[in-house]
């Protein structure tokens, strides 16, 4: 079993300095989970403790039953995949393969024998004889994923794997992965996966569950659908999804057939099932949430809103209309011919999809329309 | 109308061309004058070698009766004598305890200065910081003030007329100037694959061998190369420390035909000089590439 457990996981850099704030994650066996987040974050610090290559701060850290705090790197029955491929420059790409191999005493027919399934599953056999210098950034990528999965290794360790190459390579070297994966888990091999990303379409593409993160904090752990659909907090609300998701300052009332909710000098009914979702108490200063895909053109003589439309991206089939709604900018994606037909005066009326609306706490960001 | 249209064509490529010819004159002239310069340049500061390697082969009367370097009538005398010396042994026993103090001194300066370069540049210990200003600090510090310290505590360990005293300072990372060339070559190297291959279970000393070793190669020849030629060079040491001449080293040893002969032998000392030279030369070329690579510490395209 290769389930990895962390308990209150701290860092502490210089003594002073909290980069990890005791964060709890369980990822099952065989489980691909996503680690994303901004920059600084300590997503890319949690992976590195998770390897060995950080110490551990407070907490502990376990792969299968065997906590391995203080375990040497190459005895935690990881591998790990750098951003850098960091091969080794001296190295021949089958040397490169079976250095761990070597160093851990394998026979040298097991290590051929390794070598070649390695090299055929990721097609990488016409390179085995080259030096790490002569290989393009996929490639090498590639050898780079073969160290990894060479070592068989109970948990499998990425860290921003794909942000050196292009976008098209990224998008393939992104199937090929989550291909190797299910390919591990259908033979029943150790697939167990911790992948480091700061790029959410990876994350959500990729990823069983993900963990978002922010400064040292973990937001929300959950499958994309979930994470997409039912937000935590803010923060995860306007990480994830693109184009971003409206986040607002509003004040919310509750009125006798709805809550009613006020930007500025516009407000907008709505109707009970907001109303069955909110919080109890919930009232006054809010932060307003709702995506760009989720706002529809309002038909006549529905409670809508009267938007100023600043400026359109047209994107072919649909288009991104930046607008203004009682001061507050929002960006809201509508089909070509059905903005075209509603804005000719310059302004349209729009109207949120209920069932898709949030509300935030504002002090907290915690999402307040859950329940 | 056309016609003109071509004329006035024809006008702009002539005058095109005239600048270009008159832009590329300006180039040659500027190359020649530049080349001359440093050929003449060049000559003057390898005038004194050539007259070295000429005088070698002319007669004590000859290297006396003019400024120029090429032998009227080119001898092998200089040469034949002055590798008799004047000793009981030839100019090759001198050559041999040269390499004898020459080849641990660098063997050990290249793999104690890696290895104490290497712990500077990638752990963490306590004490670390002012260990590392102490090492530089050695830097700053002029051989002579430790001469006379270091001749008392070899004199105590009973190491005086041996080479112990030439080569064993080096075995402990004793050059601070070779520690902090290899540590900067080693900064620029991203510790990517260190980490990498600690997690391929490599510890420490298998990292430092298989993975920073081959990376640090072309700084490591330098700090050989540097070494060798300066301990070529070295006078002083072996003057101090060495008394019998059965263990001159060549330096010694040349000073050795001017100190002992009635009359120089102008053209043995020259012979010998020539020969001395030639050692650092020839590794120098040999592994000119690296040297080069090494003190411009590149490191490693990520």
């Amino acid at each position: 079993m290769a389930q990895l457990t962390i308990r209150n996981l701290e860092k502490v850099y210089s003594g002073t300095i909290k980069a990890l704030h005791g964060i709890n994650l369980e990822v099952k066996d065989g489980e691909f989970m996503v680690l994303v987040g901004p920059s600084g974050c300590a997503k890319s610090t949690t992976l590195r403790m998770i390897a060995g290559l950080e110490t551990v701060s407070g907490g502990h850290i376990a792969i299968g039953e065997k906590v391995v705090n203080n375990l040497p790197p190459g005895d935690r029955g990881i591998a790990m995949v750098f951003q850098n491929y960091a091969l080794y420059p001296h190295m021949k790409v089958r040397k490169n393969l079976s250095f761990g191999l070597k160093l851990a005493g394998e026979s040298k027919e097991e290590i051929a024998k390794r070598v070649a399934e390695v090299a055929e599953v990721l097609e990488i056999e016409p390179l085995l004889d080259r030096l790490p210098k002569q290989l393009s950034g996929g490639q090498a990528q590639r050898v780079a994923l073969g160290r990894a999965l060479i070592k068989k290794p109970e948990v499998f360790l990425f860290d921003e794997p794909l942000s050196n190459l292009d976008a098209k390579l990224r998008a393939s070297m992104r199937v090929r992965i989550t291909d190797l994966h299910r390919r591990l888990k259908e033979q029943g091999q150790s697939s167990t996966v911790v992948y480091v990303t700061h790029d959410q379409v990876e994350a959500m593409t990729m990823g069983d569950r993900i963990c978002v993160m922010k400064d040292g904090h973990i937001m929300q752990v959950d499958n994309p659908e979930t994470l997409y659909a039912r937000p935590a907090n803010a923060f995860v609300a306007g990480f994830i999804g693109m184009p971003e998701m409206n986040l607002v300052n509003a004040s919310l009332s509750r009125g006798e057939s709805g809550p009613v909710v006020t930007f500025g000098d516009q407000s907008i009914q709505f109707g009970k099932e907001l109303a069955a979702r909110l919080q109890s108490g919930v009232d006054g200063d809010v932060t307003f949430g709702v995506r760009p895909q989720h706002f529809r053109l309002a038909q006549p003589g529905e409670a809508s809103l009267l938007a100023k439309v600043i400026k359109a991206d047209f994107l072919g089939h649909e288009v991104d209309v930046h607008i203004a709604i009682g001061g507050q900018r929002f960006t809201v994606v509508l089909p070509v011919e059905e903005f075209r037909k509603a804005a000719a005066d310059g302004a349209i009326r729009i109207r949120p999809e209920e069932e898709r609306v949030f509300i935030f706490d504002r002090a907290s960001g915690l999402n307040v329309s859950l329940a | 109308m056309s016609d003109s249209i071509i004329h006035s064509d024809e006008k702009i490529l002539e005058e095109a061309e005239q600048y270009l010819a008159a832009q590329k004159r300006r180039q040659n002239i500027t190359l020649v004058i530049r080349y001359t310069i440093l050929t003449v340049v060049g000559l003057i500061m390898l005038y004194p070698l050539f007259w070295l390697i000429g005088a070698s082969f002319m007669t004590n009367e000859e290297i006396f009766g003019g400024v120029g370097f090429m032998p009227a009538n080119p001898v092998m005398d200089g040469y034949i004598e002055g590798w008799q010396t004047s000793t009981p042994y030839t100019f090759g026993r001198f050559f041999w305890n040269t390499f004898l103090i020459i080849a641990p001194k660098t063997i050990c300066t290249v793999i104690s200065c890696t290895v104490v370069a290497y712990g500077f540049a990638r752990f963490d210990f306590p004490g670390k910081k002012i260990l590392f200003a102490a090492v530089i600090g050695t830097l700053l510090l002029p051989n002579v003030v430790t001469r006379i310290p270091q001749y008392m505590l070899f004199n105590e360990l009973g190491w005086l007329d041996s080479y112990l005293p030439l080569w064993v300072p080096s075995a402990f990372a004793g050059d601070a100037f070779f520690v902090f060339l290899l540590l900067q070559f080693l900064r620029s190297i991203p510790r990517d694959m260190e980490e990498a291959a600690r997690v391929d279970g490599a510890n420490s000393f298998q990292t430092l061998i298989y993975v920073v070793v081959p990376m640090l190669v072309p700084a490591m020849i330098s700090v050989g190369l540097f070494q060798f030629m300066w301990s070529m060079d070295d006078f002083l040491g072996p003057l101090i420390y060495i008394s019998s001449v059965e263990k001159f080293p060549v330096s010694l040893a040349l000073k050795l035909s001017i100190d002992t002969a009635e009359s120089f032998e102008w053209n043995r000392i020259l012979a010998m000089s020539v020969l001395t030279l030639l050692p650092s030369l020839v590794v120098f070329f040999l592994s000119q590439k690296y040297f080069v690579e090494g003190i411009s510490a590149g490191g490693v395209k990520g």
